[in-house]
């Protein structure tokens, strides 16, 4: 019994939980898989946000560069003779063909106002249609800023470019380094656009607008001063935490580093408190004309903190389903041993009241057959004080086998049940029982029929056969009064004992033929109606069977019931 | 005779016509810059092409009253690297506060602080509230690297926010340290700083300590037109913060565009110490601002040609244009010089200008000592050595023929600076000849001295002491003992 409502419980309880447990981890690695989908999507919003806030400030210096670009009408005039023949002397025939056109003086005033007042404007130049410089010009005028311009453009000169006008030939310029979500920008249509070229440690940037009489003006733009604006208007780090490297205490908060690459991979610029970089989570390239460059998205260990988050909800779950578990396993079983308890408590306490009524029962008993036998001596004894006393006698017998069912119950549970084996005929027993109930089956006009066969004497306990045989035919009078028979065959062979008690009452279904063994048994309410008892004789009376080395079983009978008591004597 | 008469005569026609030019701006002539335009030779060898000096000196007029300073537009900008741990950040709060402490109401400060980000730690504002800002400074901790870049980036986008002519606008920074996050070299952060001069925003640099880049911090100060100061010792960086903080609060014109116009057949050769624009006959070049009571120079080499003796040429004009920050006008004013020729050699030593020769012969001995810290990088350490002792020797030839105790004491310091051009003290020594040379190329008249320099009887004593031991003894490297 106890092994086996163990298993149950243990299996009510980690079944499920093992169960929930499962579905929880699944449930959490989903989460997090989902919740890290949504912070990546979150990190590449973030990141397409500030890389429009630099395309935002690009189209602003775009548009500064414009209207440095915004010149009056510029005027081509020829060279002096004397210059040119200067020109030619200093250049010699091989070299590349020297430029016979220049700008006026008030134009060349202008441009060089513009340089030296542009912040974004480290140079300026002027090309013709034909991809050749006007401005600047090595013709003796030229101002030392300018020569080192034109030493360090020399690679854009040399590839014949010609700004705003097709050169189809890609190889031609630089700006294959794009991607080609950058087109717009170097629209050929277009009538001004970005041309970058690698100088020195790094993308320079050229931007040029058409301008009157097929002239293209350009702007070389200053580097720094560029790439400052655009640190300007990128995000400062909070200074809320002052400590670089101090942690937010959650993701939305922390909002980790933010690096502005170039194309050396070089931090440019970063924001975030975030130290370490050790988780590179996103990255994009920065829009045309920057397109080399990228933003990157570094997070901390913010990832092990979801987890973690995840994980502490399932184990919280866990724990409270297996108190659930528990505490559900617990009411079954408390549910399931109700009866039992109740009724051992109520055995229990009949016990103690039986105990205390023995002692009187028995004083009672006696004297109840003291007075019978006077009445039996006296010659004209009072019929009603005779039957009277008659039920005394019987009460109290059937009193006294009660309480030693019960006393026997109590004693079987604490294991003390002692044989007391003695020499005595069984028939002899069975006799004096049926007396014992004679004058109560007598009132219920049952007939009693005894067929003795068992009359050797034989080693038993004459108390528990008697407390069995009493059980028996208190069950007769009881349930089955009604078929006005209680037959009783003894019959005793090689040291066996065997005593059959019959009724003509209703009987019992076959089913429930080893229900009736168990304690506080009752068949159905139907046969308890107003019937009495502790619901233990047909338990103790098997057991003490069981004792003798014999059993109590029911067998198959006509009519009625048939119980049969089967005893082995201590000695054959 | 004849002709020093002539030449006084000259003299003293442009004298006048200098005065009705004084004249014509009426009785403002007290918040006019001055400007001086001098030959270092105003009589000339005749008949010989020649090369002269043309100084054009500017000098900021004097403020009547102290609280009638132009308003400033301020951003200290703080490097709070780790490096600047413990005295260093206690040091640069206590400075900033001070600084900050002097401003009124009409100036706007902000500041910021980086290290391998940038954070604006006072958003540009009024100073109104000094406790909150104080109180905001005092938070500062110092870890991390040096976005060096970015702070002054930002910066300049905080000056941006309050952006007018009237306003003196200047980012002050910090830094102990290399610039090791974004453009890092000399040459980047000195073309970041020449596109901020081109808005008018001037970047004074103090470099603390030794282990800053100083030719980075000279160049971002210098092509920006503001100040570089080294400090070598955390104690003195409040002083010296507020030396250069109280020198912007005497800013009296700003946007100042200076072009000189040489006369036919006169051509500019170059420019010493200061970077200008020379197309043809035009020299260009500008300033962000001009100080009160200081003076400020162009110096040009010019190409005179061949002229007859007792001649009259004019060699050029000046031109100058600026924002004066008190009558919040601009201004502009002109100017001519012009030379005679004589053929006495005699005469022209005499008329040779005092005050112009002491500027040339400072900038050639700036060209010098650059010469040497160049040599000394590439570890010809005796050449530069050699060069400036001469150098030293040089200047103080032409302090006693000059009379002048600026180039004696700018000869103490090539002697001094040759004495420290061993290993062991070249990191600070060249901190200290970057600071020199950038003073210098911006007409200082005088430096700070080293730590521990008191002043300049006791540098004086000091390279006396040195010189007297052979010089052997310093050039045998310790290696040849072996």
């Amino acid at each position: 019994m106890r092994p086996k409502l163990i298993a149950i419980f243990l299996i009510i309880v980690f079944v499920p939980l093992g169960f929930l447990a499962w579905l929880g981890f699944e449930l959490a690695r989903d989460e997090e898989h989902r919740i890290r989908m949504k912070f990546h999507a979150l990190f590449d919003n973030t990141l397409q946000t500030r890389n429009e806030a630099i395309a935002g400030v690009v189209q602003d210096l775009e548009r500064e560069l414009l209207q440095v670009l915004e010149l009056p009408p510029l005027e081509v005039q020829q060279m002096s003779k004397i210059t040119m023949s200067r020109l030619q002397a200093q250049q010699g025939a091989g070299k590349s063909p020297y430029v016979s056109r220049k700008l006026t003086d008030p134009d060349i005033a202008t441009l060089r106002a513009r340089v030296r007042g542009g912040r974004l404007v480290k140079q300026m130049f002027v090309m013709k249609s034909d991809g050749a410089l006007l401005f600047p010009t090595t013709d003796g005028t030229e101002t030392r800023d300018e020569r080192d311009f034109l030493d360090r453009t020399r690679s854009v000169w040399e590839t014949g470019i010609i700004f705003g006008r097709n050169t189809d030939n890609p190889s031609n310029s630089t700006q294959a380094l794009n991607v080609q979500s950058s087109a717009q920008f170097f629209n050929r249509s277009s009538d001004h656009g970005w041309h970058p070229w690698f100088w020195g440690n790094g993308v320079n940037l050229i931007f040029w607008r058409k301008q009157a009489n097929g002239l293209v003006a350009g702007v070389e733009v200053d580097r720094m001063a560029f790439l400052s604006r655009i640190i300007a208007e990128l995000p400062n780090t909070h200074p809320a935490n002052m400590q670089t490297g101090e942690r937010g205490t959650n993701l939305v908060e922390q909002p980790g580093r933010i690096v502005l690459k170039d194309a050396q991979n070089n931090a440019i610029y970063q924001w975030g408190a975030m130290e370490g970089n050790t988780n590179h989570v996103a990255a994009i390239s920065v829009v045309a004309p920057l397109s080399m460059w990228s933003l990157n998205y570094f997070r901390g260990d913010g990832f092990g903190s979801i987890r973690t988050g995840a994980w502490v909800n399932v184990s919280v779950a866990l724990v409270a389903g297996t108190l659930l578990m528990i505490v559900l396993a617990l009411y079954f079983y408390r549910e399931n041993t109700r009866d039992i308890r109740e009724a051992s408590q109520r055995v229990s306490f009949v016990n103690q009241v039986s105990h205390e009524l023995k002692t009187p029962l028995t004083n009672i008993r006696m004297y109840a057959e003291l007075v019978q036998t006077e009445f039996d001596g006296l010659e004209n004894p009072s019929q009603s004080s005779r039957e009277g006393l008659g039920i005394i006698v019987n009460e109290s017998h059937r009193l006294s086998r009660m309480i030693s069912n019960v006393l026997t119950f109590a004693k079987r549970r604490r294991g003390g049940v002692k044989m007391n084996p003695r020499e005595q005929s069984p028939d002899e027993i069975v006799r004096a029982t049926l007396e014992h109930f004679r004058p109560a089956l007598d009132a219920k006009d049952v007939e009693i029929e005894f067929e003795p066969d068992a009359s050797d004497s034989l080693a038993i306990d004459g108390d528990f056969l008697e407390q069995i045989l009493g059980n028996l035919f208190g069950n007769v009078e009881k349930y089955a009064s009604d078929g006005g028979l209680l037959r009783v065959t003894s019959n005793h062979s090689n040291g066996q004992l065997s005593i059959d008690v019959s009724d003509h009452g209703p009987g019992i279904p076959p089913h429930q033929q080893e229900q009736v063994f168990e304690p506080f048994a009752r068949l159905s309410n139907r046969l308890s109606d107003g019937v009495t008892g502790t619901g233990i004789g047909l338990t103790i009376s098997r057991e003490l069977a069981r004792r003798h080395g014999g059993d109590l079983k029911i067998v198959p009978s006509e009519s009625g019931a048939t119980f049969r008591l089967t005893i082995k004597g201590a000695s054959a | 005779m004849n002709d020093s008469r002539r030449f006084l005569h000259s003299t003293i026609r442009s004298l006048i016509a200098c005065g009705c030019l004084a004249w014509s701006t009426g009785q403002a002539a007290a918040s006019q810059v001055k400007l001086s335009v001098q030959l270092a030779k105003p009589l000339l060898v005749a008949n010989k092409k020649q090369t002269t000096f043309l100084k054009a000196g500017l000098t900021g007029f004097e403020l009547k009253k102290e609280t009638d300073r132009a308003p400033v537009n301020v951003s200290i900008v703080l490097d709070k690297s780790g490096s600047m741990r413990g005295n260093k950040i206690r040091h640069a709060r206590e400075a900033a506060k001070m600084a900050i402490g002097r401003l009124n109401n009409d100036d706007i400060v902000s500041v910021v602080t980086y290290d391998s980000v940038v954070r604006v730690l006072v958003p540009a504002t009024k100073v109104s509230d000094k406790d909150t800002i104080f109180a905001q400074i005092d938070r500062i901790p110092a870890n991390g690297s040096t976005a060096l870049f970015a702070g002054v980036s930002k910066g300049a986008k905080e000056l941006r926010k309050f952006m007018t002519k009237d306003r003196v606008n200047r980012i002050f920074l910090l830094s102990d340290g290399q610039a090791n996050v974004g453009p890092k070299t000399p040459g980047e952060l000195g073309e970041l700083g020449a596109s901020l001069a081109k808005e008018g925003i001037s970047v004074t640099t103090l470099g603390l300590g030794l282990g800053y880049n100083e030719d980075l911090m000279s160049q971002l100060a210098l092509k920006s037109d503001g100040r570089h100061s080294f400090i070598e010792d955390a104690t003195q960086l409040a002083q010296i913060f507020n030396e250069d903080f109280g020198e912007m609060l005497t800013v009296v014109a700003q946007e100042v565009e200076v072009k000189i116009s040489c006369e036919p057949g006169v051509r500019p050769v170059r420019l010493l110490g200061r970077e200008g624009d020379i197309s043809g006959q035009t020299v260009v070049t500008d300033l962000n601002q001009i100080y009160s009571k200081q003076e400020q120079y162009i110096l040009l080499e010019v190409e005179i040609p061949a002229t007859s003796a007792d001649q009259q040429r004019s060699i050029a004009k000046v031109d100058l244009k600026y924002s004066n920050l008190e009558t919040k006008t601009t201004d502009r004013l002109s100017s001519s010089v012009e030379a005679r020729f004589t053929q006495s050699e005699k005469l022209v030593a005499q008329s040779e200008s005092k005050e112009v020769m002491i500027t040339c012969i400072s900038q050639i001995a700036l060209e010098n000592n650059e010469k040497a810290t160049a040599l000394r990088d590439l570890g010809r350490i005796s050449e530069a050595r050699r060069l400036l002792i001469s150098n030293g020797a040089f200047l103080d030839l032409n302090a006693d023929k000059y009379d002048s105790s600026f180039l004696r004491n700018y000869g103490l310091l090539n002697s001094f600076s040759a004495q420290n051009l061993d290993a062991e003290n070249w990191g600070a020594q060249r901190k200290q000849m970057r600071y020199e040379q950038s003073r210098l190329s911006q007409g200082a008249q005088s430096f700070r001295n080293r730590a521990g320099v008191k002043s300049q009887e006791q540098l004086n004593r000091i390279v006396q002491k040195q010189q007297q031991q052979p010089l052997l003894q310093k050039t045998v490297p310790p290696k040849q003992k072996k």
